[in-house]
């Protein structure tokens, strides 16, 4: 009974402090939560939820693929709850949970997709008894919080309940290996033009054989540990797909992915490796939630990336497009290196992925550049890179060492001078490499870029 | 000159692997790279450096497991003043025991010590401190601490931050002739040009100057800088 109360209040208090959030103009997704979680510990238990939650979690790729998948269900008439506009964490999804029922204390919605931060799987997922937990991929993330993927495969090992329904990334052979007893279903991309074998990146994770230690052999590998392989001594090897993606043609972007014995062709989001195997990911995680063939095309045909991860703008003679580049994060920002490396014509590159909490509060552990694939920027097609913000001196050091020619590189304090630092070859793209507390940063950093851009257009 | 690193496939986490090679392009040094399950070549031919780096913990217990065989080879290789350079958790390798809470995993008893787990808890922390003149920067992020140092001699003088027993301004790291060992991560050799340099030079190598090492040092004084302004917070 005294649970019972406790949750009332809960729910009460949290509901009080939504609203006034709301009228003062917050989004309330993550105090509201955090209230009711230290009034009624057991809020995410006890508070009416969803018939349907779908948890995605992940290293990276989980926000991409959350908001796929809701993007998704509402163009299939299906009422979402999401917690998109907030954390990721028990507070946050307690926010979101809290959103979603009535004053009664009834849900409102008939589906929920929760992306859930690795670490507190443990805490979420046992009380909100997911009917599917959708595992991107394990890749090394922050060195201070996540460790390296081993210790994050353990919270996922201990937070995903029993018997819970899986939908697991094929290629990553960390992730594929959660939860063996679980019922679970495998997506993956088939072998593909310029797939290796040999590792193209600084680190891999799974280089030894997970049952007996001996050196693992790809089949065919995209990057990093992610791909197909097999101990030539044990017999272990990467598992079978369900859903699979294959005839992937980046030009066209386009990708086909078969299921349920046929195949259909989407639209990919963009033209990068990690984009195909989100939607690859989405499209498994709509047929295991039942949705035919039609609706699957349908749904995603509309589907559009989130903006404040990649946009571009046109400005003088010069595109200047922002990217993403997870800080802390060695992984994603190789991806974000390897993908601007590989566009097309001139660029020139403004790196700003410092940290900048960590840089207020102390001063950031750094470790992480040196797991990360600078050797992507040395092209000669990248003509310039402003190494810029707290960390700019170790940026430019990490540089050199990867071998890009000094007289291509500056060395600029603050950010929004960096842009001062560029040439802006006509036809050349601007690349702002920006890392996740430092989005306003960056919109204001492309703004001096396309005004300087302009100017340089204008005087030619 | 020649350096060796041990299990490169899983001694390798937090861009440790980048001591080796930064190393090595100073020296103009080859390296040896030994898996899992091959004999080390400091027990065949001339090493002059063994390297080893951080690891999960599981991986911890493959590489005690790899090298229980060696013990005695890797005690006569310090005594006799043959360099080994171990960072990160890799310290703990070298240890009696590793206090863990599903037991105790018996490591390879070259030093008169125990490390104690505390995992899920991480310690994190920045790192100033002292290698005789030398003041050396660093990064902590670590699931373990040594309980009892059992009084072997310290790798370097605490400044501010945590030692190997997790308490600030204690001792740092182990060092016994030229073994040298740190809980201190990364690419801990060119985050301090200064102490690469004198290894470098403690090792017989006839360097003028580290690669890029104006960069180098650069990024070495900032932090030292941010590491000895008493405004900036070290514990994460």
């Amino acid at each position: 009974m005294t649970g019972k109360i406790q949750f009332i209040i809960a729910l009460f208090a949290g509901k009080c402090a939504r609203l006034a959030l709301r009228i003062f103009g917050h989004n309330a997704s993550y105090l509201p939560g955090a209230v009711a979680l230290k009034i009624c510990p057991d809020f995410l238990g006890r508070v009416a939820k969803p018939e349907k939650i779908i948890c995605v979690t992940g290293t990276n790729g989980k926000t991409t693929v959350s908001n796929l998948l809701e993007d998704c269900l509402r163009s299939l008439g299906k009422p979402v709850l999401s917690n998109r506009l907030g954390s990721n964490t028990a507070a946050g999804i307690a926010a979101a949970l809290m959103r979603g029922v009535t004053a009664r204390g009834r849900s409102k919605f008939p589906v929920a997709v929760l992306e859930t931060d690795e670490r507190f799987a443990p805490l979420i997922m046992p009380r909100v008894s997911p009917s599917l937990v959708v595992v991107t991929n394990l890749f090394r993330d922050s060195i201070m919080r996540n460790a390296h993927p081993e210790f994050i495969f353990d919270f996922l090992e201990r937070g995903i309940p029993d018997g819970t329904p899986l939908l697991l990334n094929g290629d990553d052979p960390i992730s594929s290996r959660l939860k063996p007893e679980n019922p679970r279903k495998y997506f993956g991309i088939e072998k593909m033009p310029g797939d290796v074998s040999a590792c193209p990146n600084l680190i891999c994770d799974m280089r030894v054989c997970p049952e007996c230690r001996a050196e693992l052999e790809y089949d065919y590998r995209r990057y990093h540990h992610i791909g197909r392989c097999r101990c030539t001594k044990c017999g272990w090897s990467s598992p079978e797909y369900d859903y699979a993606g294959f005839d992937a043609d980046f030009d066209a972007l386009t990708i086909t992915f078969s299921a349920r014995g046929g195949a259909d062709k989407y639209r990919l989001l963009s033209d990068s490796v990690f984009n195909a195997y989100n939607l690859v990911c989405a499209a498994g995680a709509l047929s295991e939630l039942g949705f035919d063939r039609a609706d699957v095309t349908r749904a995603l045909g509309q589907a559009k990336i989130t903006q404040s991860r990649y946009n571009a703008v046109k400005s003088g003679k010069s595109d200047i497009i922002m990217q993403m580049s997870k800080d802390r994060n060695a992984l994603a920002s190789s991806r974000a290196f390897d993908y601007v490396s590989s566009r097309g014509g001139t660029k020139e590159i403004i790196l700003m992925m410092n940290n900048l909490s960590d840089n207020r509060r102390w001063s950031e552990n750094t470790c992480w550049l040196y797991d990360c694939d600078f050797e992507f920027l040395n092209r000669d097609e990248i003509t310039r890179i402003v190494a810029t913000g707290p960390r700019a001196p170790d940026y430019f050091l990490r540089l050199l060492l990867a071998g890009v020619p000094e007289n291509r590189l500056r060395c600029v304090a603050e950010e929004t001078d960096a842009p001062d630092a560029l040439e802006y070859p006509p036809g050349g793209s601007v690349y702002i490499l920006y890392g996740t507390d430092a989005i306003d940063l960056a919109y204001k950093v492309r703004g001096r870029a396309a005004a300087a851009a302009a100017g340089k257009a204008g005087a030619v | 000159m020649i350096i060796e690193a041990l299990y490169p496939e899983i001694c390798n986490l937090f861009g440790d692997r980048a001591n080796v090679s930064y190393f090595a392009r100073a020296a103009g040094a080859r390296v040896i790279e030994t898996p899992l399950g091959a004999p080390p070549a400091f027990t065949r031919e001339r090493v002059d450096l063994v390297y080893l780096g951080s690891m999960t913990e599981r991986s911890q217990e493959y590489a005690i497991g790899a090298l229980r065989e060696y013990a005695d080879a890797l005690r006569a290789r310090i005594a006799s003043g043959g360099a080994i350079f171990a960072t990160g958790n890799a310290l703990e390798l070298f240890c009696e025991r590793i206090m863990a809470d599903g037991g105790e995993i018996a490591a390879l008893g070259i030093l008169p010590a125990s490390a104690r787990r505390f995992l899920p808890r991480r310690y994190n922390g920045l790192y100033l401190g002292s290698f005789e003149d030398i003041k050396i920067v660093g990064f902590n992020s670590r699931f373990s601490e040594i309980a009892d140092g059992g009084g072997a001699p310290s790798l370097f003088k605490t400044e501010r931050g945590a030692g190997r027993d997790g308490r600030p301004l204690s001792d740092e790291g182990f060092r016994v002739n030229n073994f040298l060992a740190t809980y201190l991560l990364g690419p801990l050799l060119i985050l301090n040009p200064p102490f690469t340099k004198k290894l470098l030079r403690s090792l017989g190598a006839s360097i003028c100057s580290l690669p890029f090492e104006d960069a180098a040092m650069a990024s070495y004084e900032k932090r030292l800088r941010e590491f000895s302004d008493p405004k900036t917070g070290f514990e994460y």
